[in-house]
């Protein structure tokens, strides 16, 4: 029996179909005349987060009457250019664009602005006078980060586990950072004996990076700064194989495994944005530029060329043992998955 | 340049007649003994350590059993550009099992989800290997449709949301503190792995007496039966001197160890000894051969691919335990490693030429590298660019070696 | 007597090209059947039919007058037809000893090959043959032309082969090992082994064959005693596809 032709002809038929179908969600409906529309351009909608700012992108636009589209860029620059012209194409009453390259992406926006659509900069900056830029505070992340690791201890022999190097965010989390720790380190207190960055931010890399500066520093380790939570998992893990589990040990995104760790008393801190009133802010901002209002609340901001755009800058919070019931109450974790295996000492909402 | 390059390869092959042992194979080891005892020099004394030593033989074990299938599937003169993303989409897959589909704390748990494991991968690779071998698709394409796919697959089944904890006995799989098998049992080990291999040497030197062929003298056999005793003694002597954090208790040999030095060694008997390992060869060397031979040449290839997926569920459920944690990010950009380690090993993309034992000592050499560089503290895009340029240079050297035969 | 081989009014046709069109052969035990043609006569298809690389469309075979159905290379392995292909179809990167086996290895445990029974039955095939070979654990890659013809013919005869069919067998070889082979052709006829040569080569064909078969354009031109001809009858044969005034059926 010959398989050949009739794989052949399921795999045309699957992407034929797969061609009918990407065309028609980006085309316009029959009856588009007067649809109001906002387009989001998403860099890489696959990670864990970003379903909630999309539903917090939808809470408001839809009561509103605002139909939301979007596409996913799936980390490539290129396509990102190619998603905000078909995006366009379709007539959008506002963009909003999370970059997957800052510098890469200005193509989309000139075209964009050219087209009469005003854009915002979600989350990641674009530099560029000309867009308005919704984001948490990216520099407060760091810092209350490093707050709340230093509250705990603040001094004593460090390790700073950073992400992708090729990622500039990491630049800002940096600044934050530091502005902790480094008066710190300048005083004696804190001394930073290893740093690495990981590539793709992947935790187990970063298991392997921290079992190595385990050896190296003969475990003479006191506090490890994280950049994430995903590498905060890796690292976690090698520390539990040397008994170190419980050091001060930080973390970003508010992850569901983060939190009950941190209900154990296994981590400090987790910078938890609460990405659904992000999205929802950018929602509301959406819908002020498209009928030409002035966005409420919004502050200049200076880029990094010395440009001044106009911001909404969001405020992270750090969550720690001490404040969970903020994440039970906005609904982002269940109490138990917050609290599952916690015995000793349970925090607050597990009582 | 090549007159160097043939006399070079004299000297190895007398070298090699001698010791009765595969040349390259014999430069690979000594390479990586000259590397770690650089990077002993240059870590202060931190290299080889009983601790190092330990995470050194934790860290290559998920690369390390997935080498094993690697290498046959490009001796089969094909490729799997997909065993990253298969091991991220397996992972997710297994820990949402413990986690969410099966009750955490049951003793059955921990087998149900590794065979679940296993099966997954084996199903992968069995539609990877229909496509290639009955639809004619280069490997190279349907292996890159399945990178992409499962990568993202990886990523839909639960969203991109990490799935932690797991269970406690699946986590033994992984190593950890309580995932070796302690002092005593690795002394058995040791013990028995030595006896074993003289038995086996004794038993070929029979078999060759039986049908009146030359034997190698008694005294190179002794030999090699006390060299390789000498590394495995060594070996496990090392890993029982490294005591759990804040105790005297020895660790032993990890888990995970044990599971690459058997796979390894059945690849390797596999490879060299069996039939399927035999037609395997013929196949990568000349398809049209085999085929006059009578070889099934198609479902062949199907098995090869399944038997990559098998690996692929077991380093999956390694790097699983290991992590104690389901991420869909986990084995990203690991397939790199993973052909980076059989090609350094020995094993040609032309298809027809490799080894199983090259492959592991391939991936010990990058791994090596690369540990070394972070007890150095050198900065991580620098221990890219090293690594790159050592697989470039390793392959250069193949090459070079290879055309001095010619002479 | 019934004869050893018998392929009657075999038809291949590739695409709307007839490669063997109503083609009919037969071969006697110890008997060297030459089958001459020139290139894209159909000589090799009608061996590669023979051999079992492809079925014939239609036409029968018969292997000592039973029916036979040859649908692969091992079905015509089965039934004791062995072929030493032009290319010799060696595979490169295995040793010699793997070569001999390939496909039909010895194996003990559940498939686990018994490399030290290949090794001497290896040793004492080319023994037998009068051959040598410096080691048997060398790659085919590193012999030479001769020592891999030794090799595929050694493959080729050691599993009791009734029919042995050769492709150019001389074509690479010098006058030496040409003389050599021409001397194991006779000892294996003689052995009661069929033998079918295919060769462009008249004067080689016609010290070796006992009988010369023709094809021209796929079609069979005649059969003919190598006593009862000269070369030249068989050139016009070849060339022009004359049948020689005193041809017998």
């Amino acid at each position: 029996m010959n398989l050949r032709p009739m794989i052949r002809f399921v795999a045309l038929g699957s992407a034929a179909l797969f061609a009918a179908g990407f065309g028609i969600s980006l085309s316009e409906p029959a009856n588009a005349a007067g649809t109001k529309r906002v387009c989001v351009s998403w860099r890489h909608f696959q990670e864990e987060r970003w379903r909630i700012d999309e539903a917090g992108i939808k809470s408001v636009l839809e009561p509103a009457g605002y139909t939301y589209v979007s596409a996913d860029a799936q980390s490539d620059p290129q396509k990102q250019l190619t998603d905000v012209e078909s995006l366009l194409s379709s007539k959008c009453d506002a963009a909003i664009i999370l970059a997957q390259d800052s510098k890469a992406i200005m193509p989309a926006v000139v075209g964009a602005r050219a087209a009469g659509v005003p854009v915002i900069a979600y989350d990641v900056p674009i530099d560029s006078s000309d867009v308005t830029f919704i984001s948490f505070d990216n520099v407060s992340v760091g810092r209350l980060m490093a707050e709340a690791m230093v509250k705990v201890k603040d001094n004593g022999k460090w390790v700073k586990i950073d992400g992708d190097a090729t990622m500039t965010i990491i630049n800002l989390f940096g600044a934050g950072q530091m502005q902790v720790i480094q008066p710190l380190i300048d005083a004696g207190k804190i001394k930073i004996v290893a740093q690495q960055n990981i590539e793709n931010w992947k935790p187990d890399l970063a298991q392997a990076a921290m079992e190595q500066i385990l050896t190296q520093q003969n475990n003479e380790v006191d506090a490890v700064l994280v950049m994430n939570d995903g590498m905060s998992t890796g690292v976690a893990a090698a520390l539990s194989t040397q008994k170190m589990l419980g050091i001060p040990l930080s973390g970003q995104d508010g992850d569901k495994t983060v939190l009950n760790r941190i209900a154990k008393k296994q981590q400090t801190v987790t910078i938890w944005k609460n990405s659904y009133l992000l999205g929802a802010a950018a929602a509301k901002a959406a819908i002020q530029m498209a009928e030409s209002k002035p966005v409420t609340d919004s502050k200049p901001f200076k880029t990094e060329t010395g440009q001044i755009q106009p911001s909404l800058l969001l405020d992270p919070i750090a969550i720690t043992y001490d404040n969970l019931n903020l994440v039970i109450d906005a609904k982002w974790i269940s109490k138990d998955e917050l609290c599952n295996g916690v015995t000793k000492n349970p925090p607050a909402p597990c009582k | 340049m090549s007159k160097l390059a043939f006399r070079a390869r004299k000297i190895s092959d007398q070298i090699a007649q001698a010791a009765g042992l595969d040349v390259r194979l014999l430069a690979m080891l000594f390479m990586m003994a000259m590397i770690w005892i650089i990077l002993h020099f240059l870590t202060g004394g931190l290299f080889i350590t009983p601790r190092n030593i330990f995470n050194l033989s934790l860290q290559i074990s998920v690369v390390g059993i997935m080498t094993c299938g690697m290498v046959l599937v490009i001796v089969a003169r094909h490729i799997d550009l997909s065993v990253g993303s298969q091991i991220g989409f397996i992972s997710v897959f297994g820990a949402l099992m413990q986690n969410s589909w099966l009750p955490i704390d049951s003793g059955s748990t921990w087998w149900i989800t590794s065979l679940a494991m296993l099966g997954l991968g084996m199903t992968i690779g069995l539609a990877q290997g229909m496509l290639v071998a009955f639809a004619g698709i280069p490997s190279f394409v349907v292996t890159l449709g399945g990178l992409l796919f499962f990568r993202n697959a990886a990523f839909y089944i639960n969203s991109g949301v990490t799935v932690a904890p797991l269970n406690q006995t699946f986590q033994l799989l992984g190593g950890g503190l309580e995932g070796t098998i302690g002092v005593f049992w690795s002394w058995i080990f040791c013990t028995l792995a030595i006896a074993t291999l003289t038995l086996l040497i004794m038993r070929s030197r029979q078999r060759r007496y039986a049908h009146r062929m030359s034997r190698r003298p008694l005294s190179k056999d002794v030999l090699m039966i006390s060299i390789w005793a000498i590394i495995i003694a060594g070996f496990t002597s090392m890993l029982n001197s490294y005591m759990q954090p804040k105790t005297d208790i020895g660790m032993g040999i990890p888990i995970p160890v044990l599971i690459l030095i058997g796979i390894t060694i059945i690849m390797s008997a596999v490879a060299r000894k069996h039939r399927f390992g035999r037609h395997v060869f013929a196949m990568g060397g000349s398809i049209e051969n085999a085929d006059l031979a009578g070889i099934h040449t198609r479902k062949l290839t199907v098995l090869v691919f399944m038997l990559m997926g098998i690996l692929c569920g077991l380093a999956s459920i390694v790097i699983t335990a290991r992590l104690n944690a389901g991420a869909s990010v986990t084995g990203s950009m690991t397939e790199l490693n993973v052909i980076a380690a059989a090609v350094i090993g020995g094993t040609s993309l032309a298809g027809g030429v490799g080894t199983v034992y090259g492959g592991i000592v391939g991936a010990l050499i990058m791994q090596s590298l690369e540990s070394g560089m972070i007890l150095m503290g050198v900065p991580t895009p620098l221990q890219r660019m090293v690594l790159a340029l050592v697989l470039i240079i390793a392959v250069w050297i193949d090459v070079v070696y290879r055309k001095a035969r010619r002479i | 007597m019934t004869k050893l081989i018998e392929m009657h009014n075999i038809m291949k046709a590739f695409g709307g090209v007839h490669a063997v069109e109503n083609v009919s052969l037969d071969l006697s035990e110890g008997e060297v059947l030459g089958l001459l043609g020139h290139n894209g006569a159909g000589k090799s298809t009608l061996i590669k039919i023979l051999s079992g690389v492809f079925p014939a469309d239609s036409g029968e075979i018969r292997v000592k007058g039973k029916l036979a159905a040859i649908r692969s290379t091992r079905d015509a392995k089965a039934l004791g037809i062995e072929t030493i292909y032009q290319t010799l179809a060696l595979s490169e990167n295995l040793d010699s000893i793997a070569n001999l086996f390939l496909g039909r290895e010895i194996t003990g445990w559940h498939g686990f090959m018994n490399e030290e029974a290949m090794e001497e039955n290896a040793d004492s095939a080319l023994n037998r043959l009068r051959l040598q070979l410096p080691s048997l654990s060398r790659l085919v890659s590193s012999l030479s032309g001769g020592q891999r013809q030794a090799v595929a013919i050694a493959r080729a005869i050691h599993f009791n082969a009734r029919i042995l069919i050769m492709d150019e067998p001389t074509a690479a070889l010098g006058p030496e090992e040409t003389r050599k082979v021409g001397a194991l052709i006779a000892e294996l006829s003689m052995q009661g082994i069929g033998i079918i040569l295919i060769s462009h080569d008249i004067h080689d064909i016609f010290d070796l064959a006992s009988r010369l078969m023709v094809m021209k354009n796929g079609r069979l031109v005649g059969t003919v005693n190598t006593a009862d001809v000269t070369k030249d009858d068989v050139l016009a044969m070849i060339i022009a596809g004359k049948i020689p005034e005193l041809v017998s059926a």
